[in-house]
């Protein structure tokens, strides 16, 4: 099955492990067929804050922010969401939080039911998101802080996609201790999962 | 006894103005001298550069532009607190970017050569975070205020073992109704005084 792929990054030294994690992705996802789409975020220059002007536009509609329409689109698109980011201070670098925070908007990834006043999932067309994540702290450290990172896009993303919508959660822990061995080790178990979904 | 409250918001409403003055009379009234940081009206670039990345361990790690003011006021505080709205069940990418940029080595914590990390902000004896659950913050419920916690603990790295955090959270309903609001604004500012 051919899947729609939206690939979202985030690292600032375009020389580092995870982005060549990132463009390990892309490749597999290509090779096997599949169409991708990339959210480099430090390479298009994406604003790190919620402009105040934004802020007064949470509740209006998404066209009301044609800035923002493209990375919209894109989400709209995709049934495939990969992240891939190095997990620094237990959670998303602050550069893709406001990914999270400004794309994933009122009337893209979610709505307000009127009368019941629950928010209603609107990112059903997505049915899998996957996560490549590395750490610089070990897993049991990571597990001790509340693992928010991970919270945050296995709960509470997916809890916005596709009911039956899976999370693959590929984490590398201590990565600075690392030897080149784990890390080719590590990079050919994101490729398997890729290729297995694909 | 000097207090440092870092404060986001990217358009303070009364409810968030009114978090921000319980915050800062709470902490006064407990005796200490408040500082306030508002990151959106310092134009705080939450996204790490390239460059601060390259010297990330090294120790021009602390010489960033626009972090030395900040570095300065960490170095002094007995409390650090943290007044934010509570977005994608954590806080806002500000709050993210200040972790990320101003709590780097040499000013938040040690890096020795063997990769051990010591704490470098032990004299803060208490974390307080004070959130309110903003839409679409309104779900998971259950997670929303261990996260709260967890910012607590993940920062133990640089305040060391022996801080306490105190969570100050407002969930959906409170947080959706004037009168519960009110409420947690006057919670909030007498938990603090007690400090």
């Amino acid at each position: 099955m051919t899947r729609r792929v939206l690939v979202v990054h985030a690292h600032p030294d375009p020389t580092s492990f995870s982005r060549a994690l990132f463009d390990h992705v892309g490749q597999v996802c290509r090779e096997v067929g599949n169409e991708v789409r990339v959210h480099d975020l430090y390479g298009a220059g994406f604003s790190a804050a919620m402009s105040a002007n934004e802020w007064s536009l949470r509740g209006a509609a998404p066209s009301t922010k044609p800035h923002l329409v493209p990375y919209f689109e894109d989400v709209a698109w995709c049934d495939t969401l990969v992240f891939v980011y190095p997990t620094w201070w237990s959670g998303q670098p602050a550069i893709l939080k406001a990914w999270i925070d400004r794309v994933l908007a009122n009337g893209v990834a979610w709505k307000v039911d009127e009368s019941t006043g629950h928010v209603m999932p609107r990112l059903r067309n997505v049915t899998r998101i996957i996560v490549v994540a590395t750490h610089g702290r070990s897993r049991g450290a990571n597990l001790w802080c509340g693992r928010a990172g991970r919270t945050a896009i296995v709960r509470s993303i997916r809890r916005l996609c596709s009911w039956r919508c899976r999370a693959h959660w590929l984490a590398l822990h201590a990565v600075d201790r690392s030897t080149r061995f784990e890390r080719d080790r590590f990079m050919q178990r994101v490729e398997r999962v890729l290729r297995r979904i694909s | 006894m000097t207090a440092l409250v870092v404060f986001t918001h990217p358009r303070p409403d009364q409810f968030a103005t009114a978090l921000l003055e319980a915050t800062v009379e709470g902490l006064s009234a407990a005796g200490h001298v408040v500082d306030v940081i508002d990151l959106y009206r310092d134009n705080f670039e939450a996204a790490m550069a390239p460059a601060e990345w390259r010297a990330y361990a090294t120790p021009a790690a602390t010489d960033t532009v626009g972090i030395e003011s900040y570095s300065r006021m960490l170095a002094g505080a007995d409390v650090l607190a943290f007044v934010f709205p509570m977005w994608w069940s954590g806080p806002p990418s500000m709050v993210k970017g200040f972790f990320d940029r101003a709590l780097v080595p040499g000013v938040a914590f040690r890096l020795a050569d063997n990769g051990r990390v010591s704490p470098g902000l032990r004299h803060v004896r208490r974390v307080v975070v004070v959130t309110a659950a903003e839409p679409p913050g309104n779900f998971p419920q259950r997670s929303t205020r261990q996260l709260a916690h967890a910012l607590g603990r993940s920062l133990r790295r640089a305040t060391g073992w022996r801080t306490r955090t105190l969570v100050c959270w407002a969930g959906p309903g409170e947080a959706s109704n004037e009168e519960g609001r009110r409420r947690f604004v006057s919670r909030t500012r007498d938990r603090l005084a007690g400090l």
